[in-house]
């Protein structure tokens, strides 16, 4: 290895580690509200808190997907692709984190519940 | 193209394939999707090292078909050349003009790191959901680890590779 190597990867690894945090600075507020998108437009939208339970059947051209929401989570049980990256993907809370499945193109991201003030938002850690 | 250039071309297109192969029985869990070993491009950036830019280029596109009818689907294929182009039009532009100035492994870490550059760009593409780039970078974390290893198998094996040339 040579030093330009070093120079490389260590460039490499402080830009994505300092973006790393600023990402995460950015998922840190418990969210209130599901939104599952399909290619790019709304297909259902859902408030949530920590009390809800729910079992939501997503059916999109013979894509089936099942997202659970309990305990203030949001996570992806069951897909009927064959990589079901999306199963393994840990279970989201915060704003701005998303569930993906490129098959289906579905995507469900967490945002904040309409109508009520951030300080009012209790943050479950 | 003389024979003995047409058999070393399919002979690399074979093992990357089972390198492919081999990956997909390696299961893998994390929190990101997208994260892979890569195993294939170490015969990627073998065959910029022994060959013209061009018969790589010939290798890795009939690996990306082929891996893709047989284990894949036409969503992994999409995404998966879109990565592996960019990777390779990364490491064959440092190998044209900073051969000297990086070893196979810088080589293969710039390689990695665009991989997963593409793959993301392809993703938000493909679900027009731009807050997917949210996972970059852990993806481009994964991509320098991922890369080293590659290079440094890359590195061991091309010594090899040289005595069959």
């Amino acid at each position: 290895m040579k030093k330009n190597d070093f120079i490389l990867i260590a460039t490499l690894l402080i830009c994505s580690i300092i973006a790393f945090f600023a990402v995460n600075s950015t998922q840190t507020r418990q969210g209130g509200k599901v939104v599952i998108k399909i290619d790019g437009q709304i297909y259902r939208t859902l408030d949530f808190s920590a009390t809800t339970h729910e079992e939501i059947i997503i059916e999109n051209n013979g894509h089936r997907n099942v997202l659970l929401i309990d305990n203030g989570r949001v996570d992806m049980i069951e897909a009927n692709c064959p990589d079901k990256t999306c199963v393994r993907q840990k279970p989201i809370q915060y704003e701005n984190q998303t569930i993906v499945c490129l098959p289906s193109k579905l995507v469900i991201e967490i945002e904040a519940q309409i109508g009520i003030e951030e300080s009012e938002i209790d943050i479950i850690q | 193209m003389s024979n003995r250039k047409i058999a070393m071309l399919a002979l690399l297109v074979a093992q990357a394939i089972i390198l492919s192969f081999i990956e997909r029985l390696i299961p893998t869990s994390f929190a990101v999707p997208g994260i892979k070993l890569g195993l294939a491009n170490i015969i990627t950036l073998i065959a910029l090292y022994m060959f013209s830019v061009r018969e790589a280029f010939l290798i890795l596109v009939i690996r990306i078909l082929l891996t893709s009818l047989l284990f894949g689907s036409i969503t992994s294929l999409l995404y998966s050349a879109f990565g592996g182009l960019l990777s390779f039009l990364i490491m064959a532009l440092f190998i044209k003009y900073a051969r000297n100035k990086f070893s196979v492994v810088g080589i293969s870490v710039a390689g990695g790191v665009f991989h997963n550059i593409g793959q993301i760009a392809a993703a938000s593409i493909m679900v027009q959901n731009f807050k997917i780039v949210f996972y970059l970078p852990v993806l481009m974390i994964s991509g320098v680890i991922t890369g080293i290893f590659i290079g440094l198998i890359g590195k061991y094996l091309m010594k090899y590779m040289d005595r069959v040339r």
